[in-house]
C-alpha cells in the first residue's frame, strides 16, 4: 500500500542520496588515509590515485597502540561500572510509582540536561579531594556519572516491556525480589542490556574532554585525547590526522559490524514506548 | 515496596557524589567568586552579580543567538529528513536495510571522528567544494565564512540525528494500522494528501517525544563546535554551552562560566516543561 504513496522512482532516488550522503563521508575518511600528503587535495575528486600504507607507517607507533589500549581500559571500565549500577536502578524505576518515581525521574532529567562542560569544575574538585587526578580510575568514574542518567533511560523501557505475570509466577514460588531480578528478568532481557551496552561503549570511547583534562601523562591519554588535542593547531597534517582517525573508528567498525541487526531493533523500540 | 528501592541505591550514591554534588557545587560556583588560587579553597560569595553581569554581555548574546539557530536547525532538518528517509525506506528490502545499516553506523560514530572528517571534508581544498568546483559554484568557506560556521556545524550535527529519527520513525511507520492506509488509498488520496492528513497525524506522538529528546541534545550539544570550529572564527560560532566552557578554561572565569551552564538549563528546562504542558493540555482536548 506504501507504493502509491511513494512512488518507486522516487524511494529508489531517496536511497541513493542516503547511500552517498552517509556512505561518502566515511569511505572518504578511509581513502584520505591512503593517500600521500600532496594527494589528498589534488583537484578532480581524487578517486584515482596509487593507495599507499605510508600514513599507517608514520602513524602507528608505541604512542598510538598505547593509546588504544588506554581508549579499550576506560571505555570497557565505563561500560562495566554504568551497566552494573544502570540496570537494577532502572529496574526499580519500571518497578516502583510515586514520589520514589517522581524524584528519581526529575533527577535524571536534571543531570541529562546538564552541559558536559559544566561539570568539568565541580568533578575536577572532587577527583582531586580523592587524589584520582591524572588517573585512568578518575576518567572511568567521570564518564560512568555522565552516562549513568541516559544509560538507565535506555533501559528502563525494555524492563517497562516483561510482563508481570512472569515475573508474578517467581513471586508464587517465594524466590526474593533479587532472584526474581536476577533469575528471571535478566535473563530475558538480555538483548536489550547488550544493545544499551555497545551504544555506551561507543560514547565512552569517543569521548575526549573529561580525558584532555583530568589526565596529566600523555602514556594515559587514549586515542580520542589524541585526536582532540591537535584540533587547536594552525596547519593540521590531515593525512595523519584522518589516519588517526580511521584507526580510531575501527573498533566501532566491527563492534557495529556484529551487533547493527540488534541495535537498530533495540533503538527503535526503546525510544517509542 | 521496599525491595525495589534498595536496587535503586547503588545508582543514586554514585550519581549523589559525582553528578548531584557536582551540580549543586555548580550552583555554589555561580555566586561566588571563583579565581583559579581558589578552586580548592573556600569560595567568597557575591550573589547574583555574576549572573546577572554575565547575561548582558555582547558574547552572551551572540551564543545565545547562535544556539537557537543551532537548536532550530538540528530539531528541524534531524525530525524533517528522519521523517523523509524513513518514508524512503519504508518497507524496502535488502537496499533499505543496507541504507539503514550505513546511516546507523554514522549515528554510532563518536561526535569526534565524525566532526573531524566533516572538517576535512568541508576545507576551501576538501571534497565538498571539490565537486561544487564541477559545478563552477564556490569555493564556500564553510567553516570560516561569517555567519556560515554556526550552520555547517549546526547540519553536521543534524547529519548525525537523522539515522535515529530515520529508525523511530520507520518503527512507527511500520505500525501504522493498515486499513487506514489502505481505504486512502482506495479512496484515491495523492501521495502528499495522505502524508499530510493521514500519516502525520497518526505519528505526532512520536514527533513529539523525538522533538524534546533532539532539543535537550542540541542545546546541550559541545563536542561538533570543540571540533569543528572551536567556536571560531573569532566567537562568531559560539553556542552557550562552548560560552561557558570558554569562560572557564580559557577565561579563568569559573563564576561566569557556572553562571552561562545554568542559564543555559533553565532555558532547557523551561523550555520543555511548557512544551509537554502544551502536548498534554491539548491531547486532553
Amino acid at each position: 500500500m506504501s507504493r502509491t504513496f511513494r512512488p518507486r522512482w522516487i524511494a529508489g532516488a531517496g536511497t541513493g542520496l542516503l547511500v552517498v550522503l552517509y556512505g561518502l563521508p566515511f569511505l572518504w575518511l578511509v581513502l584520505t588515509s591512503l593517500k600521500t600528503d600532496t594527494e589528498i587535495f589534488a583537484s578532480g575528486g581524487g578517486i584515482i590515485f596509487q593507495p599507499t600504507f605510508e600514513n599507517y607507517q608514520s602513524v602507528v607507533d608505541q604512542q598510538l597502540i598505547q593509546a588504544c589500549v588506554n581508549s579499550a581500559i576506560i571505555a570497557t571500565g565505563t561500560t562495566l561500572i554504568t551497566l552494573a549500577l544502570a540496570t537494577p536502578a532502572a529496574y526499580a524505576l519500571a518497578r516502583v510509582k510515586g514520589w520514589m518515581l517522581n524524584i528519581g525521574l526529575s533527577a535524571i532529567i536534571i543531570l541529562q540536561i546538564t552541559p558536559q562542560p559544566a561539570s568539568l569544575i565541580p568533578l575536577y574538585r572532587v577527583l582531586g579531594t580523592w587524589n584520582l587526578l591524572g588517573s585512568q580510575l578518575g576518567v572511568i568514574l567521570a564518564d560512568s556519572a555522565l552516562l549513568l542518567p541516559f544509560c538507565i533511560v535506555l533501559l528502563r523501557p525494555f524492563f517497562l516491556a516483561v510482563p508481570k505475570e512472569v515475573e508474578e509466577a517467581g513471586i508464587v514460588d517465594g524466590a526474593s525480589k533479587w532472584r526474581v531480578f536476577w533469575g528471571i528478568v535478566l535473563p530475558i532481557t538480555t538483548n536489550g542490556i547488550a544493545t544499551v551496552a555497545t551504544i555506551i561503549f561507543f560514547i565512552a570511547w569517543g569521548e575526549f574532554l573529561y580525558a584532555i583534562t583530568f589526565l596529566t601523562d600523555q602514556t594515559q591519554y587514549p586515542i580520542s585525547v589524541l585526536i582532540a588535542s591537535q584540533i587547536g593547531l594552525y596547519g593540521i597534517r590531515w593525512s595523519n590526522m584522518m589516519t588517526i582517525a580511521v584507526v580510531a573508528s575501527l573498533p566501532i567498525l566491527v563492534i557495529y559490524a556484529f551487533s547493527h541487526r540488534r541495535l537498530r531493533e533495540g533503538l527503535a523500540l526503546g525510544s517509542v514506548r | 515496596m521496599g525491595g525495589e528501592s534498595l536496587f535503586l541505591l547503588p545508582a543514586a550514591i554514585f550519581l549523589a557524589t559525582l553528578a548531584l554534588y557536582p551540580f549543586v557545587e555548580l550552583l555554589r560556583m555561580s555566586v561566588s567568586d571563583v579565581t583559579v588560587y581558589d578552586i580548592f579553597k573556600a569560595w567568597p560569595f557575591i550573589g547574583a552579580s555574576g549572573v546577572t553581569s554575565v547575561a548582558s554581555t555582547f558574547d552572551f548574546r551572540e551564543a545565545a543567538v547562535n544556539s537557537v539557530i543551532y537548536v532550530l536547525l538540528v530539531v528541524g532538518v534531524g525530525l524533517g529528513g528522519g521523517l523523509a528517509a524513513a518514508i524512503t525506506l519504508w518497507h524496502g528490502g535488502r537496499m533499505a536495510s543496507f541504507t539503514l545499516a550505513v546511516m546507523v553506523f554514522s549515528w554510532a560514530l563518536p561526535a569526534l571522528i565524525s566532526g573531524i572528517a566533516w572538517r576535512f571534508l568541508l576545507d576551501p581544498r576538501g571534497m565538498v567544494d571539490n565537486l561544487l568546483g564541477q559545478l563552477h559554484v564556490g569555493p564556500i568557506y564553510w567553516l570560516v565564512d561569517g555567519h556560515l560556521p554556526i550552520l555547517s556545524v549546526a547540519l553536521v550535527n543534524a547529519w548525525t540525528v537523522v539515522p535515529f529519527a530515520t529508525l523511530v520513525f520507520r518503527a512507527a511507520l511500520l505500525d501504522l494500522p493498515t486499513e487506514t492506509l489502505a481505504a486512502a488509498e482506495v479512496d484515491g488520496a495523492r501521495p502528499f494528501q495522505a502524508l499530510w492528513f493521514i500519516i502525520l497525524p497518526l505519528l505526532r506522538p512520536c514527533i513529539l517525544v523525538l522533538a524534546v529528546l533532539a532539543l535537550v541534545y542540541a542545546f546541550k550539544s559541545f563536542d561538533f563546535i570543540y571540533i569543528m570550529t572551536f567556536g571560531g572564527p573569532g566567537t562568531s560560532s559560539e553556542t552557550l554551552p562552548f560560552l561557558s566552557y570558554r569562560l572557564a578554561f580559557q577565561l579563568y572565569q569559573y563564576s561566569q562560566g557556572a553562571a552561562v551552564a545554568l542559564i543555559t538549563m533553565a532555558v532547557v528546562l523551561v523550555l520543555a516543561v511548557v512544551y509537554t504542558r502544551m502536548v498534554r493540555g491539548e491531547e486532553r482536548g
